[in-house]
């Protein structure tokens, strides 16, 4: 027997359809308009970002059409006081049941369709399409508990990513210990770097402007201090910053490895006058010292203890925190580890600046020269 | 004294700590002979804990039977039931009701311990009380509270509802294995320990995906610990699922067909298939961890000829259907509540009971989506991203039918219902989120953020913790004959539903604002503070709410109303009987003769008691 439903049950609708109605284009309105996604920095974001708010929008109306029928019916349907009886045995609509498998089944497809259009848009669906000779080449190689950027092309290797602005770039992402993520906000995806792999991923920047590579794979219990500044530039400030990179000393001979770096320990060789030696340690992705004291001119032997387990780091000085101009960089030593460097001070005196080079946002110093 | 002792959990926990003792000195003494250095903590502790294990079980008395099957002792077969009726609940038992309970109990003491983790991580990210916890162990903290509450309060709870409600909603008067099951439980109080204890021992900073080779490489004891902890339980899940799908298919009541099963029925089925086939793909990855940690076998670290992304795939071919295995039961309970509290048909039964199963099997070919960056073919990305949008569609079946069957009903807002109605929004924003996590472009930008956190916990709270608040208010009075407050359940219902939106929105525009997950810090200056302060609060809110409970029950268990055989005036077979039930479920035979959801049909009967002895069981 097909329960009987009366005229009044079905003006419950003329309230919903208008309530859905309104909520709906409020949240497609909210969605396609409001930009609630910040920093746009590339054109693989710019594509990402309204997918998103297509998506988010198209959920909205779902999101509208359910809290509407749920709302109304906690408030309209509920059993009045003293009344025992159930309500009308209604068990199913055959048409209205295929329509919701129907709907849904075509609103996906056509957001698969459109998202695996972005997908290809974005160059993320096949690897290897045709050599493009205009993009930059940047090697990536990440490690427990940094970044290292290569130009092969111009022979330099960084601890920040220069990259000129409107210029394709492919990164090739490699993994010295366990498995990290290659990510700038601003840019939009993420590639993880796994060792024994060397992953791709292509980003066109379009903002110049200051941000950072971020690991978003946990790796370890620095994995929140794994971050490396991205400076995106003019093509010109980047043709000369490649130029300066190049006539710098390098900054490490040996590549940072996982293997404690067997360093002689310091010897207490006498050193002739005008010297001081010094302590400093590294531990838990900091210095245990923020500031270093010396004479102008004097001859510092820095004792340099690092006790990161597997972790590289050194300690390089510059005349200030830009790190434009360096007075001093040490060799990388992987904790447990120690090293001895030696150099002059500067003649003048003044406050300068130090930091751990794979590290540059989070152990920086003050060194000062008296 | 002798009633301690003669509780099979106090005789367990003092075998467990002797053969524990013993492993130790073995392993020191075998190493000394080999000339190793004698002690080591990982070797060391990693034999003592099989050897404690094995202890504990034998201590527990779970072993025994099948230890007199095999020697063919003929003597006494236990001395069962001697003492008062609560040491029942602390001994090895066979009864599917007191396992069910003993899961339950087990899932609630150690629910509030892994909620009370990942608060103190929420107090650290907030930065109200400064920085109290080192990197490192905000990174196990973070961690353990995964695994904790996955694989030791989610996977017994669901086991303890399975166990108690299907047997009596299906008809039959045990459950397929019986031994089996108290072995099944027994395990789980062994994991557990290893899980919690691995924060003593030093932590893991993996998460809970534990990926390799971080966490074959550069931890220390505690990894071991949750190695084995979670393939214990996982051996558990597995052994419940063939017992389930055993007791399902071969033991219902005459009469009781595929489609007159309650959609819980349906929904263990779909469940319990899941955990039978998948669960040892994460039971054979962490024993892969464990061997290429302790003995240097290479499967994952390329040094070694392994390869990273073996490990991942192993993970997540798990590790999604997981995600089923852990709603699948919560979308049950709610499927199953609401028509008893709207008065209605439940809208479109057939097609609600199949979305399970469907769900179930979409849910196996989409793994490889949590792994759109992890560097795996590209070729793949776009039939991943399209088998996990089609999982939307059985999805929606359920939600739509949902509201649907509260469309003209006469709802009666009880305790039960409210935490139904919380489970429905919250699933919903859940499953809707899950749409930009599936498609890949989106999902490269949302990938390892706090948007992938909040959409897991959204479908989380509204697929299992909801809908169990929901089963616990629905199911105690079946269970102790008396009802739990009305009133402190409502106040515990709202603590944890504003709990769960303040938990789940916030988290959720972190990760658009691209916030990292698992970072023990952030600058101010990207502005999250304030977003962390409301998700702390919201889980201060979820852990008075769990408090709320805990004293509800056991205030209720002395003081509250009498319940009656069925309270709520349900029409599934669990409330035909009894409150506490009889020993044998049912002490006349149930013959089910029509659908289970026909309220207000008149003359509609789900099922008739025949008379009769029990001895004529099966279809």
């Amino acid at each position: 027997m097909r329960p009987k439903l009366r005229r009044q049950d079905w003006r419950h609708l003329l309230v919903i359809c208008p309530v859905i109605a309104i909520l709906s284009f409020a949240l497609v309105f909210l969605f396609l308009r409001v930009n609630f996604i910040p920093n746009a920095g590339s054109t693989e974001r710019e594509a990402i970002d309204s997918l998103l708010k297509l998506q988010f929008a198209i959920a909205g109306i779902f999101l509208a059409i359910v809290v509407t029928v749920f709302t109304y019916a906690i408030i309209f349907f509920r059993r009045r006081a003293g009344d025992k009886s159930d309500a009308v045995p209604i068990s199913g609509n055959m048409a209205l049941e295929v329509t919701w498998t129907l709907i849904p089944l075509a609103v996906v497809a056509v957001l698969g369709t459109y998202g695996a259009i972005v997908l290809d848009r974005i160059g993320g669906h096949a690897p290897a399409m045709t050599p493009d000779h205009s993009e930059l080449q940047v090697d990536v190689i990440a490690f427990r508990f940094g970044w290292m950027f290569e130009y092969s092309g111009a022979g330099v290797r960084a601890f920040e990513l220069e990259l000129p602005v409107d210029r394709p770039v492919l990164f090739r992402i490699q993994s010295m210990d366990v498995v990290h993520s290659f990510w700038v906000q601003e840019f939009g995806p993420k590639q993880d770097a796994v060792p024994g792999l060397t992953t791709e991923l292509r980003i066109t920047p379009t903002k110049t402007g200051d941000f950072q590579v971020q690991c978003s794979q946990l790796c370890g219990s620095g994995h929140t201090a794994m971050v490396a500044p991205v400076h995106v530039v003019s093509d010109s400030d980047f043709q000369q910053w490649l130029l300066k990179q190049q006539k710098m000393p390098p900054k490490t001979t040996t590549p940072p490895t996982t293997t404690p770096a067997s360093t002689p320990p310091p010897t207490g060789t006498s050193v002739p006058g005008g010297s001081v030696t010094l302590h400093l340690t590294a531990r838990n992705i900091s210095f245990d010292q923020n500031t270093i004291t010396v004479a102008s001119g004097a001859r510092v032997t820095l004792l340099f203890d690092n006790q990161d387990n597997g972790v590289p780091h050194n300690v390089a000085f510059y005349t200030d925190s830009s790190a434009g101009k360096s007075i001093f960089v040490g060799q990388l030593v992987t904790g447990p580890g120690n090293i001895t460097y030696t150099f002059t001070a500067p003649p003048t005196p003044g406050t300068y600046f130090f930091r751990c080079d794979v590290h540059p946002t989070t152990m920086t110093g003050t060194f000062i020269v008296r | 004294m002798r009633i301690a002792f003669s509780l099979g959990i106090v005789r367990g926990a003092l075998t467990g700590l002797a053969g524990t003792a013993f492993g130790v000195g073995l392993t020191v003494l075998v190493r000394f002979a080999l000339g190793r250095p004698a002690w080591s903590p990982a070797p060391v502790f990693t034999i003592a804990i099989l050897t404690g294990v094995f202890a504990y079980l034998i201590g527990t008395g779970v072993l025994a039977h099948w230890a007199r099957w095999a020697t063919g002792y003929r003597g006494v077969e236990s001395k069962k039931d001697t003492g008062p009726s609560w040491t029942r609940y602390f001994n090895v038992s066979t009864n599917h009701k007191i396992i069910g309970v003993q899961y339950m109990v087990a899932a609630l003491v150690f629910l509030p311990f892994a909620v009370a983790l990942q608060v103190l991580g929420r107090l650290e990210l907030s930065k109200l009380f400064g920085q109290f916890l080192t990197m490192s162990s905000y990174e196990s903290v973070i961690s353990d509270h995964g695994i904790v509450m996955l694989f030791i309060v989610v996977l017994p709870a669901i086991s303890g509802i399975m166990n108690y409600v299907v047997p009596l909603m299906i008809g039959a008067r045990d459950m397929a294995f019986p031994h089996l099951n108290a072995f099944s439980f027994w395990l789980v109080p062994a994991g557990a320990l290893l899980t919690v204890f691995s924060l003593a021992a030093g932590g893991f900073d993996t998460g809970w995906t534990v990926y390799a080779p971080l966490s074959s490489s550069f931890q220390k004891v505690g990894m071991n610990l949750v190695l084995l902890g979670v393939v214990l339980t996982g051996f558990s899940s597995i052994l419940t699922a063939v017992n389930v799908l055993t007791t399902v298919f071969t033991m219902r009541a005459p009469g009781m067909t595929l489609f007159r099963m309650p959609v819980f029925v349906w929904s263990s089925i779909a469940t319990t298939g899941l955990s039978l086939i998948f669960t040892q793909f994460i039971t054979v990855a962490f024993l892969l961890v464990l061997f290429e940690k302790q003995l240097g076998m290479g499967f994952f670290r390329p040094e070694s000829g392994g390869q990273p992304l073996l490990y991942q795939y192993l993970f997540w071919f798990y590790s999604h259907p997981a995600v089923y295995v852990f709603v699948l039961p919560g979308l049950g309970i709610i499927s199953d509540l609401i028509p008893v509290f709207a008065r209605k048909p439940l809208f479109g039964y057939k097609a609600v009971a199949v979305s399970s199963p469907g769900i179930a099997i979409g849910g196996t070919l989409v793994f490889a989506h949590h792994m759109f960056a992890a560097g795996m073919p590209a070729v793949l990305r776009i039939p991943f991203m399209v088998t996990t949008l089609l999982v939307a569609v059985p999805t929606g079946v359920k939600v739509f039918a949902w509201v649907t069957t509260m469309w003209l009903g006469k709802l009666r807002i009880t305790v039960p219902f409210l935490f139904v109605l919380s489970s429905i929004i919250i699933f919903l924003i859940g499953g809707l989120t899950g749409i930009p996590l599936g498609i890949v472009p989106t999902d490269l930008y949302l990938h390892d953020t706090y948007f992938v956190v909040g959409h897991f916990h959204a479908t989380l709270f509204g697929g299992f913790l909801m809908p169990v608040m929901a089963g616990i208010y629905y199911w105690f009075p079946k269970v102790t004959g008396r009802v739990l407050s009305e009133s402190l359940g409502r106040r515990q219902w709202l603590a944890m539903t504003l709990g769960s939106a303040g938990l789940i929105i916030p988290l959720m525009g972190l990760g658009i604002l691209g916030q990292r997950r698992r970072v023990a810090d952030y600058a101010l200056s990207a502005g999250f503070q304030p977003m962390h302060v409301i998700t702390t609060v919201a889980a201060l809110l979820v852990f008075a709410g769990l408090v709320i409970l805990v004293i509800n029950i056991v205030r209720s268990l002395k003081t509250g109303a009498v319940a009656g055989n069925n309270p709520w005036e349900s029409r599934t077979l669990e409330w035909q009987v009894s409150s506490p039930p009889p020993e044998e479920n049912f002490e006349e035979m149930p013959n089910v003769v029509g659908e289970p959801y026909s309220y207000g049909v008149p003359g509609a009967t789900h099922a008739v008691m025949s008379g009769g002895g029990m001895d004529k069981e099966g279809t």
